[in-house]
Parts: C-alpha cells; sequence; structure tokens
C-alpha cells in the first residue's frame, strides 16, 4: 500500500511540476516590438485550461496503462500468453500464408480510412522490426532511424524519377539496398568504438540527410518529389490502389517477420544476442563483433528503406519531413513501448503508438500538439517501470529454439 | 613434442605500471600448468595478453607453432586457444543451452541465405551444434539444466556453463581464470574433477589458482609469478619448497598456520 501511494505521489508531484514549469509560457502572450523595448505581458488562461484538458487525462491514462502493464509484470505471467502465441505462430509458415490470404481479403471489406490507417499501421510495423535488429537484437541505440526510411523512400523518388515507369515492386529491393549500403557507410567508423557513438553519429545522420535533400535541387528541396503514377502502387484488376497498398503491406509485414524471426533463431541471431549481453565473452566465443555490428545495422538500415520505399509508393511522394527526430523518436518508442528484442512486442507497439495517437486526434485535435510530450513520458515510465516492454518476456525466446 | 601454447619473454605495461614482464613458459596437450601468485601479480593480465583482449608490449605468443601475438579475441579463439573470466562472464539473458551454443559460432558454416530458406543443410548443422552442445552440458554436469536460465544458475554452476561454453569452441589450450574461487569444498572437488577431465581430453590447460591444495594436486607444472615477474617454475614439490616461493607467496600463510 504505501509503495502504491508513493507512486501515486511521485506521479502526480511530476505532473505539478511539469505543469508549473510550462504554466508561465502556456499562460501568458508576449505583446508589443521588443526592439522598442515596449513590451506587454497578458494573461491567457484559455491556453492553460486547454493544456490542462489534454494533458491531466492523457497522464491518467498513460499513468494507468503504465500502472498495470508494472502489476502484470509483477504478478501476470511469466510467460505472456500474446506473445507466446504469436511467436507459434512464427514457426508456423502455412498458418501465416492463411493469415496473409485472410488480411487481403479483409481489404475488400474495409473502408478507405481503414484501409489507410491499415497500410500505416503496416509502414510502421516494418520500420520497428528493422530498428528492433539493432536495438533489441544487438543491443546498440540508434537514434536517427529515419534517415534511413528517408533514404529508401528518396532513392525511390529519384529513381522514378529519372527512370519513368520504374515500378514499385522494384523499388522494394533498391529501398533495402540503397538503404544498407548507407547504412554500412554510416556505422563502419562508429561500430569498431565501444560505447553508444552510433546513437549520436546516427542522429546527426539523419539531420545531415534532412538538410542535404532540403538544398539538393534535384531531390525537390522543401517541397520534396512527387512519385509518376506509373511508379506508385496500383490497382490491379478488381482491386482499388487503396487495397493494393493494403495488401502489399501486409504480405511485406509477414515477410520480415519471418525473415527476422528466422535470422534471430540462427547463428548470427544468437552471436547479436550475445554481443548484446557481453562484448568481450562474445568475441572470446570466436564471433567478429564488429562485423556482426556492422551486419546487423546494415540490415536494420535495409528494412527501414525498405518501409521508406512502400511509404513513397502508397502516399506517392517524399518530402524531407520523413528524416525528423520526431520520426526516429516515434519508432524507438515503438520498440520500446512494445518490448526489444521480441517480434510480437514491437509489432504491438507499432500498432498501438499508430493507431492510438491518430484516432485519439481525431477526437481531440490539441493532443497532436502534445504528441512527443507523450512519447517521451512513455519511454521513461516503461524504462522504470517494465523495462522489458509490454509483450517482452525474455522467457518467451526459450521455448521455440530450433527449427521445429 | 611441440607445445600446445608457448610463450616468449611476454611483456605487459599500463603507462608507467609495469604489469607483466620476462614471462616465458609452455603448456602441453594433456598437461596441467597452473599459474600462482599474490593478488596483483599480473596473473590475470597474462591471460589477457594470451587470450588478445590486450595486446602484449613485448614477446610473442604462438598456438601449435603459429604466432598469434596482437591478434583479436576472436582470431585467437579460431585458432584454438579458449578461456573462463575470473568474474564469470556468461550471457544471462540466454538459456544455458544457448550459452553453449555461441560457443559453436566459429565452428559451424555460415549458410547466407540457409537459415531464411531453413534448408536440410542448415537444419543439419543447427541441429548438430545442439547435439554437441548438450554433450557438453552432459560433460560438465549442467544437462538437467539446459533450458534453465543462465542467470537463474547457481554460483557454482554458472562456473561450469562457461566452462562448457569455453569448450564449445573446441580449444586446444584452454585457459580457467581461479576456477574454484568462491566455491565450496565440495564445489571445488568436483571442479577438480571435471578440470582432471577436460585433460584427459588431450586439452594443454593453463589455470590460476588461489586454492594451495587443489593446485598441487592437479598441476603437472607450476608457474609463480610475483609483481608480474616469474619467480619460479617446475614440478609441485620443486615449487613448494623454493625458498623464492616460500617468501613471496607460502611463507605467509604458512606462518599464519602455525
Amino acid at each position: 500500500m504505501t509503495g502504491r501511494s508513493r507512486l501515486v505521489r511521485r506521479w502526480s508531484a511530476g505532473l505539478a511540476g511539469i505543469f508549473l514549469l510550462t504554466a508561465p509560457f502556456l499562460w501568458t502572450k508576449v505583446h508589443g516590438d521588443l526592439a522598442t523595448g515596449n513590451v506587454r505581458l497578458s494573461f491567457v488562461p484559455s491556453n492553460a485550461l486547454g493544456f490542462l484538458s489534454v494533458v491531466v487525462p492523457g497522464f491518467a491514462i498513460g499513468a494507468s496503462l503504465v500502472w498495470m502493464a508494472g502489476l502484470w509484470g509483477r504478478l501476470g505471467p511469466r510467460r505472456p500468453l500474446v506473445a507466446t502465441a504469436a511467436n507459434r505462430l512464427l514457426e508456423r509458415p502455412w498458418a501465416l500464408l492463411a493469415l496473409g490470404a485472410a488480411l487481403s481479403c479483409s481489404g475488400t471489406l474495409m473502408s478507405a480510412k481503414a484501409l489507410s490507417l491499415g497500410s500505416f499501421v503496416c509502414l510502421y510495423m516494418m520500420l520497428a522490426l528493422g530498428l528492433n535488429v539493432t536495438i533489441g537484437f544487438t543491443g546498440l541505440l540508434v537514434l536517427g532511424y529515419a534517415a534511413f526510411y528517408a533514404t529508401g523512400a528518396y532513392a525511390f523518388a529519384l529513381v522514378a524519377k529519372f527512370l519513368p515507369g520504374f515500378p514499385a515492386w522494384a523499388a522494394f529491393p533498391l529501398g533495402f539496398c540503397t538503404a544498407a549500403a548507407t547504412g554500412f557507410l554510416v556505422g563502419l567508423p562508429c561500430l569498431r568504438l565501444r560505447g553508444d557513438y552510433l546513437a549520436i553519429v546516427t542522429l546527426g545522420f539523419a539531420e545531415a540527410f534532412r538538410e542535404l535533400v532540403r538544398n539538393l535541387p534535384a531531390a525537390g528541396g522543401d517541397m520534396g518529389l512527387i512519385l509518376p503514377d506509373t511508379s506508385r502502387i496500383r490497382g490491379l484488376g478488381p482491386l482499388s490502389a487503396a487495397q493494393a497498398a493494403w495488401i502489399c503491406g501486409v504480405w511485406l509485414v509477414l515477410l520480415l517477420s519471418v525473415s527476422v524471426h528466422r535470422l534471430r533463431h540462427s547463428r548470427t541471431g544468437r552471436a547479436w544476442i550475445a554481443i548484446r549481453e557481453d562484448e568481450t565473452a562474445a568475441a572470446m566465443m570466436g564471433i567478429p563483433v564488429v562485423r556482426l555490428k556492422l551486419l546487423a545495422f546494415s540490415i536494420s538500415a535495409g528494412v527501414g528503406g525498405l518501409a521508406g520505399a512502400y511509404f513513397a509508393g502508397f502516399t506517392g511522394f517524399v518530402d524531407p519531413s520523413t528524416s525528423t527526430f520526431d520520426q526516429s523518436v516515434l519508432v524507438l518508442s515503438m520498440v520500446i513501448l512494445g518490448g526489444m528484442g521480441s517480434l510480437p512486442g514491437v509489432l504491438a507497439g507499432a500498432a498501438l503508438l499508430y493507431l492510438v495517437p491518430t484516432l485519439l486526434r481525431d477526437q481531440i485535435p490539441q493532443i497532436a500538439d502534445y504528441r512527443l510530450f507523450f512519447f517521451g513520458s512513455i519511454l521513461v515510465a516503461m524504462m522504470l517501470l517494465r523495462p522489458q516492454g509490454l509483450l517482452g518476456s525474455p522467457r518467451h525466446k526459450l521455448e521455440l529454439e530450433g527449427s521445429g | 613434442m611441440t607445445p600446445a601454447l608457448s610463450v616468449r619473454d611476454l611483456g605487459k605495461s599500463f603507462g608507467g605500471l609495469v604489469a607483466v614482464q620476462g614471462i616465458s613458459m609452455e603448456s602441453h596437450p594433456g598437461q596441467i600448468l597452473s599459474i600462482i601468485g599474490p593478488n596483483g601479480a599480473g596473473k590475470t593480465t597474462l591471460f589477457n595478453c594470451l587470450s588478445g583482449i590486450y595486446r602484449p608490449d613485448r614477446g610473442s605468443v604462438s598456438l601449435d607453432g603459429t604466432d598469434i601475438t596482437g591478434l583479436a579475441p576472436h582470431l585467437v579463439a579460431r585458432r584454438g586457444l579458449s578461456r573462463s573470466f575470473q568474474n564469470i562472464r556468461l550471457f544471462p539473458e540466454m538459456s544455458v543451452l544457448q550459452n553453449v551454443m555461441v560457443g559453436r559460432f566459429s565452428r559451424t558454416p555460415a549458410f547466407p541465405l540457409g537459415f531464411l530458406l531453413r534448408t536440410p543443410a542448415w537444419r543439419r548443422s543447427e541441429k548438430e551444434a545442439e547435439r554437441v552442445s548438450l554433450d557438453l552440458l552432459e560433460f560438465v554436469g549442467l544437462a538437467d539444466r539446459a533450458d534453465s536460465w543462465a542467470r537463474e544458475l547457481p554460483y557454482g554452476l554458472q562456473r561450469r556453463l562457461e566452462v562448457a561454453r569455453a569448450l564449445a569452441t573446441e580449444p586446444a589450450v584452454l585457459l580457467l581464470d581461479e576456477p574454484g574461487a568462491g566455491m565450496n569444498p565440495s564445489e571445488i572437488a568436483t571442479m577438480m574433477r571435471l578440470v582432471g577431465s577436460i585433460r584427459d581430453r588431450g586439452i594443454a590447460l593453463v589455470v590460476i589458482e588461489h586454492h594451495m591444495r587443489l593446485v598441487m594436486e592437479i598441476s603437472d607444472r607450476i608457474l609463480v609469478l610475483d609483481h608480474g615477474e616469474p619467480i619460479a617454475e617446475g614440478i609441485p614439490s620443486e615449487v613448494r619448497s623454493d625458498p623464492r616461493v616460500i617468501e613471496a607467496y607460502l611463507g605467509r600463510s604458512e606462518e599464519d598456520h602455525v
């Protein structure tokens, strides 16, 4: 009881602190001209009320979710049922084919809005799967993952611009290879060093990449690039373009899930986990640590690039905002919320963190302003209360070792 | 007979501090060479130089006649030298079996795409890695704990798992850094039997150990270090009666007992 009340007190104190710190900026408005010194501050209570009306319920919902997750972690089943079931599914190709077919068919029944939401969920699932390879398996922090997503998207858009009629299906391997090669070059200097250099270097690379495409006339500058119709994901026979995009996304997610799962349960995957657990001991087991880290990071970047090509293929445009820090943090939050290293976990994290804010935004438009605030809170809270993520119990890795 | 491991005039300093110097030794297949010496004598530094974690400043290390001085740890391991660590370094969030299977890394083929399609050849190689690892767990007496988490094993069993994992790399030379540290007498007895049966497999063993009874009983030869330098080398009875050793190391503890 005392533990819980202490927790409640800590949370409310934190909330009050955030409110007090932000209040002066939210409640007041600056009038006049700073140059002439004729400045007047006025009190705007409605701003503060608007802030409160979003943050308080949001914080309450978030806190109770995290609290339930923490409770589940302490008392609940040691092997989360959802994660176990999903991992079993990944071992059964026929069941996955059936699932893919069912989801594809359901595309014909979905509304245009549902198809768009579904395609974006697929997109973020791909990104989360890719980032999980470096963060979850190999234990390397990447803070600029969106750069590789943007690399894939721009590679596709640029090739489509100069090669009219370049088909969307060919863009997936193109996006993968371009981004994997970029990842290899970015990782080469910093993966030879120990420590979190990769985090800083990727962070810088993402910013540099955005400035590069903003200032490159061939890449369309701030306006970005619009893909020619012939290169977009198009309808086929009775299928509309939106349905084709959804079906394409479903199969890409399934393909990537199986590939990443099989990679994890192989000699390479074991070596990655060993590096994450103890780098020196892993090297002593004959594992070329630098080479395997580079492999993990290149694959991760490649999957990001594939997702980028998919994004460009179904939305039909790319612009520099694909490579923002927001995007990187969003994908990072998905991986951490769902559970680093757990495939069902990161897939669930991606769906939750895309769908919840998007659907809430339709209901309460102001919430969009506080997106990053919530992501930050989720990251901190998960690290404190359930570091293994919602579905990420390390125990589920055990029972499915081997090819089955 | 060429020695499995041969070290010549090895030296390593950190800044102005000389950690080890002038060390020469040979280790033969099926024999146990023990390294003893007071704390800070440079025993673990010596192991780090042999296994590639440190690059020695002077001297040479060779395995079966090939020079391995200054090679990276994973290349040293591939050439047949493996080790355990003084402060156990397992992979805690992996199962006991997986820990040993990691040791098979350099002894299994890569299959660039075989793992994706799960080709028969890939399946065979995974099964083989699993079988070898289970055999090694059997050998160290951990077969019934194969599916436990490494971090859940009691201390004494973690030490044995570390030995099994090191054996999985198929070493010709195995370095054990204080295999009996922190163990109770019955665990030490088990560890002694294990070390003996590793020797019987024809592996050259180099063991750092503090338990003098253990050292005197199992060693074929003993090398004594003090302040980073070798002060005596020989069979146990010679070392036991060497006045410099008694002065530097054994003497003090014998006086304590009197």
